[in-house]
């Protein structure tokens, strides 16, 4: 298979981050919806990913955001890339054309299944994933998990499948810490059990190793450590911006705030 | 009726190669002969459920037609999630075959009954659900499911019932039947000489309820239900509509069906006499129970008309 790399710089990557940023705090102050917080941890290593797939290498690939609260950072991906506008233009409005704040299939021919209560995600991967594996075809399924969502019993039923399948399933967790209290040391919980890949979601370097795995054969688990509310600063990791929409004054503090950190 | 399924399905896979088969840890002996030949297209998936319900979706939208086997509450209760969003909500059409029908499982206890599974299918528009009277009627209702690799849901039963089998009544066509062979079929009492009193049987554990022999002797007509769809509702409530007393008995939860059939009836002008429900009161039975006394001895009747 191709092997994948990143090749736009650093500097206009930061430049694409600020803009998805920005997008994605003033349409949920537009629409009063959106999970923000997980929106924006995601995008700081998603929109690398799917830049790297759709423009620079017109890659064959599936995915399902399994976090299917984190939509408007999707959508607002696909929209600043090109790829379709109207998921994000057409987000939580009242028109019949709208989509709701989870993830719809409709938005995107790659997406594999609407999402939104946790825990689905991975199984139907999964299934795909199998059907891909008997056709001999191995199109690479890549499963987004937020943290939270890996107490759920079904991830660790499907891996007892995946890796014993070899499907070629790349899950990308967004290890935000949204979980108030990591009582169960979940990711250690993975890192025991299987082979795992523990990467910054800050770090442009490991995202690239990333994007060269997607492009590997065989499972592969990425951890990103995130942090909710990415790039916005005093804002970080605060829970009440899971789900919470920032009002006028908070928005306008909240977009002076945003410095993009991305390290090499 | 649970090995004529299992069998026959091991003989379509020979023929259609966009079947797959999950195993929920059942039927895996009954199935070995296909597992070894199609290894990748039969496998026992294990006794995960939600996921296999999930993978099943997931299978579905890579083109293929999933069959689920395994038993009724763990697939219907456990996975009732995955049922409704993965492949109703995602239109990721499956078959999902489950045994173990009301109180099947009696002496095992209420972990293993679900006398609740149609009608919370119905609830949720579950758009095909089945529940033939014979291995016959089983293997006919297999083979439309899977030419059309529909959203279905067979429920096996261990109890069989062929209705043409009583001296007094005699099958007729209806109307419907030309169009959608599989819904209902309608037998008339050879005594009868007016539309007075019609009994309905919903699946094969109909026969088990409080004196529902002599009702069935007593009738004028018998309509069988194997088949629940829209199509069944519109139909059948125009049936009804024919008859002074219906009698209808469904040997589970019947809610769903009541309502259905209620909102449709209520637009009629001229409306039967009395439209009474037997039906299993629900409860969870916590003793080593037989199946038939769970149903004779626990009839409740419900007045709809």
């Amino acid at each position: 298979m191709k092997e994948l790399g990143l090749n736009i710089s650093k500097k206009r990557m930061k430049e694409l981050l600020y803009e998805n940023t920005i997008n994605i705090l003033k349409k949920a102050t537009e629409v009063k919806a959106g999970h923000i917080g997980g929106s924006l941890s995601m995008s700081q290593f998603l929109l690398p990913i799917i830049y790297s797939l759709e423009i620079e290498n017109k890659f064959n690939y599936r995915i399902l955001l399994s976090k299917g609260h984190a939509s408007l950072g999707f959508y607002s991906i696909l929209n600043l890339l090109k790829i379709n506008e109207k998921p994000f233009e057409n987000y939580c409005t009242k028109k019949s054309s709208s989509f709701h704040g989870h993830t719809c299939k409709k938005s995107f021919n790659k997406l594999i299944a609407s999402s939104g209560s946790l825990g689905h995600g991975l199984p139907i991967a999964m299934g795909f994933a199998y059907t891909e594996k008997i056709r001999n075809r191995n199109i690479p399924i890549i499963c987004i998990l937020g943290d939270g969502e890996l107490q759920e019993g079904t991830l660790w039923e499907s891996l007892l499948h995946i890796f014993n399948m070899n499907l070629n399933i790349k899950i990308l967790i967004d290890f935000n810490n949204s979980i108030e209290t990591n009582t169960s040391k979940i990711d250690e919980g993975i890192k025991n059990l299987v082979k795992t890949s523990d990467y910054s979601g800050h770090s442009y370097k490991d995202i690239k190793k990333a994007i060269n795995l997607i492009s590997s054969q065989g499972p592969e688990i990425i951890i990103f450590r995130t942090t909710k509310l990415a790039n916005v600063n005093s804002y970080e990791s605060k829970p009440q911006w899971h789900a919470g929409i920032p009002n006028l004054e908070e928005l306008n503090d909240m977009l002076k705030k945003v410095h993009i950190r991305l390290e090499d | 009726m649970r090995n004529t399924l299992l069998k026959s399905i091991s003989e379509k896979i020979n023929l259609d190669n966009k079947l797959i088969v999950l195993l929920g840890d059942l039927g895996v002996f009954q199935m070995k002969d296909a597992m070894k030949k199609y290894p990748s297209r039969v496998l026992n998936f294990g006794v995960m459920e939600q996921t296999m319900i999930g993978f099943s979706a997931g299978v579905a939208s890579g083109n293929y037609y999933p069959i689920i086997y395994s038993i009724t509450p763990f697939l219907v209760d456990r996975a009732y999630e995955q049922i409704k969003l993965d492949l109703i909500y995602n239109k990721n059409n499956a078959l999902i075959l489950s045994a173990g029908a009301s109180y099947d499982y009696s002496t095992l206890g209420p972990t293993h009954h679900c006398p609740h599974d149609i009608t919370n299918l119905l609830s949720i528009n579950h758009p095909l659900i089945s529940h033939p009277f014979t291995k016959i009627e089983s293997v006919n209702i297999l083979n439309l499911i899977l030419q059309n690799k529909e959203q279905a849901y067979i429920r096996i039963s261990s109890s069989e019932l062929d209705i043409s089998k009583y001296s007094n009544l005699e099958k007729v066509e209806l109307k419907s039947q030309k169009e959608n062979l599989m819904n209902l079929e309608k037998f008339i009492s050879k005594n009868s000489l007016s539309n007075d009193k019609l009994v309905i049987l919903f699946g094969p554990d109909s026969i088990l309820l409080k004196d529902c022999v002599e009702h069935i002797k007593d009738s004028d007509a018998v309509i069988t239900v194997s088949v629940i769809n829209k199509t069944m509702f519109k139909d059948l409530s125009e049936e009804i509509n024919k008859f002074k007393r219906v009698l209808i008995i469904i040997p589970y939860e019947p809610s769903q069906i009541i309502f259905k059939l209620v909102s449709r009836i209520n637009t009629f002008k001229n409306k039967p006499n009395s439209i009474l429900v037997l039906h299993p009161k629900p409860d969870f039975y916590d003793s080593s129970y037989e199946k038939i006394d769970i149903f004779r001895k626990y009839t409740e009747e419900t007045k709809i008309i």
